[in-house]
């Protein structure tokens, strides 16, 4: 068979003008190199930003300091000039900036926000007092970019800032060493996090404020709600309460899940369910002591497949069109 | 292969209707009429469930050859060779006759979980667990990760086999030994390029579009490798630790200033190719090994100023990418900063993960100052 704009354009399914454009981009008329400038550019974000903070540490003189900070606040500033003119006015639905790296430069800018801010901290050696409070601003700090220049990206950093705040770390990035990990039960306010968030989805969904946002929200939620969970039947002297709890809550978004057509989430529900479900059996099992434990090993291969096969069927349910 | 090559090539202009429609480029009537033209009975499930048929398929085939195993475990080692082959007999029978040919399964996962396990029983049952030679094994496996890409084009069987066949002949030259364990790395880097020439030429010729990705994926590998065979760290740190090359101060690898100058020059020619041919791949390549020959300098040759060094980078970076985004403001030499058509992976929320797990390296205090990892690694933790 011809290429594949040719056998369409034969065939009359595309006109000329589309047939043009796709044979440009076939015979390399036209390239495009936006993946490769925006990973360069994030790239860059990223070392410029991770190395500056450091720089709070380094012997450079207190001239170099001062100099370096004045240099971060106007770097800022210039940034924030230039994204107040290229920004749209603030809106409750989503507003689309139509530039090529707006997104990256308010990244950029938010990122260096933290630097500086931190570099101010360590540098009048405000550190030690204000441990816990600074992740706090600076999750609201993330929060109010998000909401301000809409962008999601932001809005996620500011979740799991948050939340590492608050003592989790739900990610591989080490925000803060909290000094709360070793007295509080994470998980149950792991478990208050997921519900809030949850909470939080709903409500911008329903009121209409930055509905778009929902996804993230949710995301995190479902994740942070779900790990607690599990991690509770691990760790907890109520594990068979917790476990119970879970099955209930599970089942509860699982049902919302599979009516709203949420795959993602009805898969994070299902494998949660599994889990706890699984332990309760075991648990239950266990206690009448019986031979059963036996039957372990065919339950799990099995019923993985049950479901699969389950899902494979009811494949047409989760199209959205 | 076991596909029939016309449904095949139908298929894949679905796929491309669908892609001009993500990309805004044709409507959804047009979009109708193109899949009503070109219809085809192949099976193509979602990601998500691709991998759990996946799972379910190999979950499957060990529940089954468990309890197969045990009940002939009484007839020996060549009881066990014999059933293990009928097995795997079996699962690729399944797999051909009933999920592709009947069924028209097409990447569904589970033709994937099927060819691997059937032709994995099979090349156990066919060689034993305790054969005394290594080259009996790497040669079937190479023969088997070829029949199989041969078979079902499956890509990562195609890049498996490359590797093994670079495996193999890295084997043969390591025994021979002497001069032949230096030569290695210029071999190589000759028979990548030559391998890439041989693809380029072949693909020029090949207007089907059923193969076009495994020429990418082919070139991608040969030009990696190629670059990897010439990069004086990879040269340097494989000739200590698998030829037991031992290096006092003062003394350097054979033929240093070779991989010098390799570790220089081919990511620039690879960049310079790029722009002058308009080949992205060659782009993507020039600034992946120009990025790994930097390391690679840096890991000789430390000035003593890490956190100076990854500022100054990170601010050039941003600092080149922001220049060249306003050059190409409109497009100029054939190059635009636009994306020109769809592709899956991205999307907001997508890179709204990717983003919010690396970014973020505020240092806490001083001790986490050389613990790495702030910047880079993270990835999306799983969630899809």
């Amino acid at each position: 068979m011809k290429k594949y704009h040719h056998e369409l354009h034969d065939n009359k399914l595309i006109d000329s003008k589309l047939h043009q454009y796709l044979d440009a981009i076939e015979s390399n008329s036209i390239v495009s190199v936006y993946t490769e400038l925006r990973l360069l550019l994030y790239v860059g974000i990223l070392l410029f930003t991770g190395g500056v903070g450091y720089f709070a540490y380094q012997n450079i003189g207190d001239a170099g300091h001062i100099l370096l900070q004045l240099v971060l606040f106007i770097a800022i500033i210039l940034g924030l000039v230039f994204l107040q003119k290229h920004a749209q006015p603030f809106t409750r639905a989503k507003s689309i900036v139509e530039h090529s790296y707006f997104d990256y430069i308010l990244l950029l800018v938010s990122l260096l926000c933290i630097s500086l801010f931190t570099y101010v901290l360590v540098y009048f050696n405000w550190y030690e007092q204000a441990l816990k409070s600074t992740s706090f601003i600076s999750a609201i700090l993330f929060f109010a970019f998000a909401y301000r220049y809409d962008n999601k990206a932001v809005l996620s950093i500011a979740i799991t800032v948050l939340v590492a705040a608050l003592g989790i770390s739900i990610s591989p990035v080490n925000w803060i060493q909290g000094e709360w990990n070793s007295t509080l039960e994470l998980y149950n306010v792991g478990i208050c996090i997921g519900f809030v968030l949850l909470t939080i989805g709903k409500v911008s969904d329903k009121y209409n404020f930055k509905s778009h946002f929902k996804f993230t929200y949710q995301n995190y939620g479902y994740l942070i709600l779900y790990i607690s969970l599990i991690t509770s039947i691990i760790e907890s002297d109520y594990d068979i309460y917790f476990a119970l709890s879970g099955i209930l809550c599970t089942s509860i978004f699982g049902y919302f899940n599979w009516y709203k057509k949420d795959f993602l989430f009805f898969m994070f529900s299902c494998i949660t369910f599994y889990i706890c479900f699984s332990y309760a059996l075991f648990k239950l099992i266990d206690l009448f002591n019986n031979d059963l434990w036996m039957l372990y090993f065919y339950y799990v291969p099995g019923s993985i497949i049950v479901f699969i096969l389950f899902l494979v069927n009811k494949k047409s349910h989760f199209k959205h069109d | 292969m076991v596909y029939n090559e016309e449904l095949l090539e139908r298929f894949n202009l679905r796929e491309k209707a669908n892609m001009l429609f993500k990309s805004g480029l044709i409507d959804k009537t047009q979009e109708l009429e193109i899949r009503r033209q070109y219809k085809t009975p192949f099976y193509t499930p979602t990601i998500a469930i691709k991998a759990l048929l996946f799972l379910a398929g190999i979950l499957g085939v060990s529940t089954i050859s468990g309890p197969l195993t045990l009940l002939f475990s009484g007839g020996g080692d060549i009881g066990l060779r014999i059933m293990t082959f009928i097995v795997g007999f079996g699962v690729i029978l399944l797999n051909d006759r009933i999920l592709i040919r009947d069924k028209y399964h097409y990447k569904s996962g589970l033709t994937r979980a099927l060819s691997y396990s059937g032709s994995t029983f099979i090349y156990f049952a066919l060689l034993g667990y305790n054969l005394e030679s290594k080259y009996a094994y790497l040669l079937l496996a190479l023969g088997f990760t070829s029949i199989i890409y041969i078979r079902y084009i499956d890509l990562l069987a195609l890049a498996a086999s490359i590797l093994l066949f670079y495996y193999t002949l890295f084997s043969v030259f390591y025994d021979l030994g002497g001069l032949f364990q230096n030569l290695i790395p210029i071999v190589f880097m000759l028979m990548s390029w030559i391998f890439y020439v041989l693809i380029r030429r072949i693909e020029t010729k090949n207007t089907s579009e059923i193969y076009s990705s495994s020429f990418t994926i082919g070139k991608s590998i040969f030009l990696i490798l190629l670059y990897a065979s010439g990069n004086y760290y990879v040269v340097r740190e494989l000739s200590i630790s698998l030829m037991g090359l031992s290096l006092e101060a003062g003394e350097n690898i054979p033929f240093y200033l070779l991989f010098y100058v390799t570790s220089t020059f081919i990511p620039l020619a690879y960049l310079l190719l790029g722009i002058k041919n308009k080949s992205i791949l060659f782009i993507r390549f020039g600034i992946i090994c120009l990025i790994l020959s930097f390391i690679t300098l840096k890991y000789y040759y430390s000035f003593g100023m890490p956190v100076l060094t990854i500022t100054l980078t990170g601010a050039f970076l941003i600092g080149l990418a922001l220049g060249i985004l306003n050059y190409l403001k409109r497009i100029r030499k054939g190059f635009t900063r636009e994306k020109l058509l769809h592709k899956d992976w991205d999307t907001e929320d997508f890179s709204a993960i990717i983003i919010s797990q690396t970014a973020g390296g505020v240092p806490q205090s001083e001790k986490d100052l050389f613990q790495g990892g702030q910047f880079g690694g993270g990835g999306a933790g799983g969630q899809f």
